[in-house]
């Protein structure tokens, strides 16, 4: 706890530094003065400058600038002589747009898959591009230099992105950092805190059904010697709140439990979750010792964000991880909300030069902030809308291959993301069936962690079987998903399952009405 | 917005006709489909079901957060939350839809642009098929 308050202070106190070294000499400094004032007559403007030189330094201290291209044109100094070279003036480039648009390729047949991976990752909207090109053009500035207006504009662009962000969750702007992505967030989150805190509590609670980042980065504190509950689901997917409840020691210092989880969308009862943290946690709590402060809530809601409305007010979450590439943004880029009031105390991953402050340094990228900002904007005002879109195609999905093959079970939840349907096809070979749908992509599972062939966990914690697992399909559906598409893939899968079960001894069996327990498999 | 008049009847049409060509013109064809759904529904539900005089369709915030008529009728309007105050008259509502709706228009020609520049290989939905009334069929063959 010390040695974090020193470390931000000194942190706050390089910063001061920097600030006084900004303007060295008397003329710069009034060269800089001069643009913070660009309007002022310049024949005043160098007595001003002197007279306010204390006043002006200190709000350039601050370095936020609201109007960044004012404070860009230096007033003071004479223009140089302007050489103009070649390539100082621009052509009209008048042929230029209809030279690229007719070379650029052209495909003559259709051949490629239709998507339906949604969960492991969406297509950039076209807006959120337009909103970061600027920053991978003209505008490169470092958003940490504070001495120039190629920071400033950088800084402001992910501020403002920063805002729409925390919006999108109903949070302060302050309470965000930018991270790489969702993983690095529950990362930061879990091992952060638990760490923080671990002269007074060493125990954590999580779910069979994470995220493998959680479940290892969980692994990782278990062999330094924390105890790691993790939680078993309902055949539905959805944790059993008396279990919770019953799994809360006065020792228990983060629990984690993600929002919509990324295999089967079933949505944990995330505000309940709040509520007894705040209540028999907080009590808990309490009987271990002074200012021990109640267990902390950390949900990973990067399959969740923009998706389902999230308030962390509402909810009592105090930590929560985002990710820009499940919510139409650009990949590498994330968030982590850390609740301010009362603050959760954490110790940083990476350290350096103090950014994001302190808790993950490193210079942020501002083309990607600007994607996910712009992201989380749509992804606000385009909810109710893609929700009823996504559920539409969602509900079409399962009665086109209902209607037409039996033994297909549904799992997680009914009343789960619709967005995240995992069906399994019973009697049929989950890779067999991938292998014959090589027009739609599709994930099994356990793709989504990594190219394993191993039968998901997350199933397998539902109580599916090796083969029941074996043979299920995950159906991501998102935004620019089509009614077409979701015929085509029906079509197909109906046609592929027929064909499969048909060549299937096994399923002759059933249709027989053998039931398959009963056999004794030998040799 | 104040001060600027507000857009005839003839204006939005021609803003409609421009949302509808600049979406047809991006090559993706999930992007495409989506920007032609997109914009038939943002100027379907503010304009046509308003003069219908439908009192529950929420105020707009970007054209792009329209809720279509099946969107307002399948789920709760209260999950777009909005961020401008509600426009006081049906005039000042169609001027500021209006208005976004026209800057939104050259984000969206830049990125068809861009989309086309960058074109990629077709959808296997895309396979010029004969058409069989009633969709799906003759897919598959
Ligand atoms: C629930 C969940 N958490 C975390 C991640 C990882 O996110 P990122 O790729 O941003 O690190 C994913 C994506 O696979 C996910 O679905």
């Amino acid at each position: 706890m010390l040695a974090s308050s020193i470390r931000s202070t000194a942190v706050r106190s390089s910063r001061s530094i920097v600030r006084s070294e900004v303007c060295p000499s008397v003329a710069s400094t009034s060269r800089c003065l001069s643009t913070a004032s660009a309007t002022t007559n310049s024949t005043t403007n160098k007595v001003n400058d002197k007279s306010n030189l204390s006043q002006t330094a200190q709000k350039r201290g601050f370095a936020s600038p609201t109007s960044p291209n004012s404070m860009a044109t230096p007033v003071e100094v004479a223009q140089p002589d302007i050489k103009a070279g070649l390539g100082s003036s621009q052509g009209s480039g008048k042929n230029l747009l209809n030279s690229v648009l007719s070379s650029a390729p052209k495909y003559a047949d259709a051949n490629r898959p239709i998507y339906l991976d949604a969960q492991s990752t969406t297509p950039v909207d076209p807006r959120v591009l337009d909103k970061m090109l600027p920053f991978l053009t003209n505008q490169y500035g470092n958003p940490h230099s504070r001495t120039h207006a190629y920071g400033w504009e950088s800084e402001k662009s992910v501020e403002e992105a920063r805002e729409e962000i925390a919006k999108l969750i109903g949070a302060d702007a302050k309470e965000i950092i930018f991270t790489s992505g969702a993983t690095e967030s529950n990362n930061m989150s879990i091992k952060g805190v638990a760490q923080f805190y671990k002269s007074k509590k060493n125990h954590i609670i999580t779910t069979q059904t994470e995220h493998k980042c959680v479940l290892d980065s969980c692994r990782k504190l278990q062999e330094e010697g924390f105890e790691v509950t993790y939680l078993p689901v309902q055949s539905n997917g959805l944790i059993d709140m008396a279990e919770l409840e019953a799994a809360l020691r006065p020792t228990t210092s983060i629990v984690s439990i993600m929002t919509v989880n990324n295999e089967i969308g079933v949505i944990q009862p995330i505000k309940e979750i709040g509520q007894l943290l705040k209540t028999k946690g907080a009590e808990l709590s309490k009987q271990a010792g002074r200012g021990s402060s109640k267990p902390f809530f950390h949900t990973d809601a990067a399959q969740a964000a923009g998706k389902i409305p999230l308030d962390v007010n509402e909810m009592g979450i105090d930590l929560m991880s985002l990710s820009s590439h499940k919510l139409y943004g650009p990949k590498g880029i994330g968030a982590c909300y850390i609740r301010r009031r009362p603050r959760v105390r954490m110790e940083p991953l990476i350290n350096g030069g103090g950014q994001e402050r302190g808790l993950r340094s490193g210079t942020l990228a501002p083309p990607l902030i600007a994607g996910f900002g712009e992201a989380a904007r749509l992804a606000r005002q385009e909810l109710a809308y893609d929700h009823a879109h996504i559920s539409r195609l969602a509900e079409r999905l399962r009665n086109n291959i209902t209607a037409k093959i039996t033994h297909v079970l549904i799992n997680g939840d009914p009343d789960g993301y619709p967005g995240c349907q995992n069906l399994t096809f019973q009697y049929v070979e989950g890779e067999s069936l991938l292998m014959a749908l090589k027009d739609v992509c599709l994930s099994s599972g356990s793709a989504c962690t990594s190219a394993s062939l191993e039968p998901s966990y997350v199933l397998r914690a539902l109580g599916l079987d090796d083969a029941n697992a074996h043979s299920s399909l995950r159906f991501g559906i998102g935004r620019f998903t089509t009614e077409e598409e979701i015929d085509y893939v029906s079509e197909k899968i109906i046609s592929v399952v027929t064909k499969l079960r048909d060549m299937s001894p096994l399923w002759e069996m059933v249709q027989e009405g053998i039931d398959l327990s009963t056999i004794e498999w030998s040799g | 917005m104040t001060g600027s008049i507000a857009p005839t009847r003839r204006e939005i049409l021609t803003l409609y006709r421009q949302y509808l060509t600049t979406a047809k013109s991006f090559s993706s064809y999930n992007f495409r489909t989506y920007f032609l759904r997109r914009s038939r529904d943002m100027f379907r539900s503010n304009l046509v079901l308003e003069s219908s005089s439908n009192p529950s369709s929420s105020s707009a915030s970007s054209p792009f957060s329209k809720s279509s008529a099946q969107a307002v009728r399948s789920s709760p309007s209260a999950m777009v939350s909005s961020s401008t105050p509600p426009p006081s008259s049906r005039e000042e509502k169609v001027k500021l839809f209006y208005q976004q709706a026209v800057d939104d228009l050259k984000v969206l020609q830049r990125s068809a642009l861009i989309n086309r520049m960058y074109e990629g290989e077709k959808l296997v939905v895309e396979k010029p098929k004969l058409v069989v009334v009633g969709g799906a069929e003759g897919l598959n063959v």
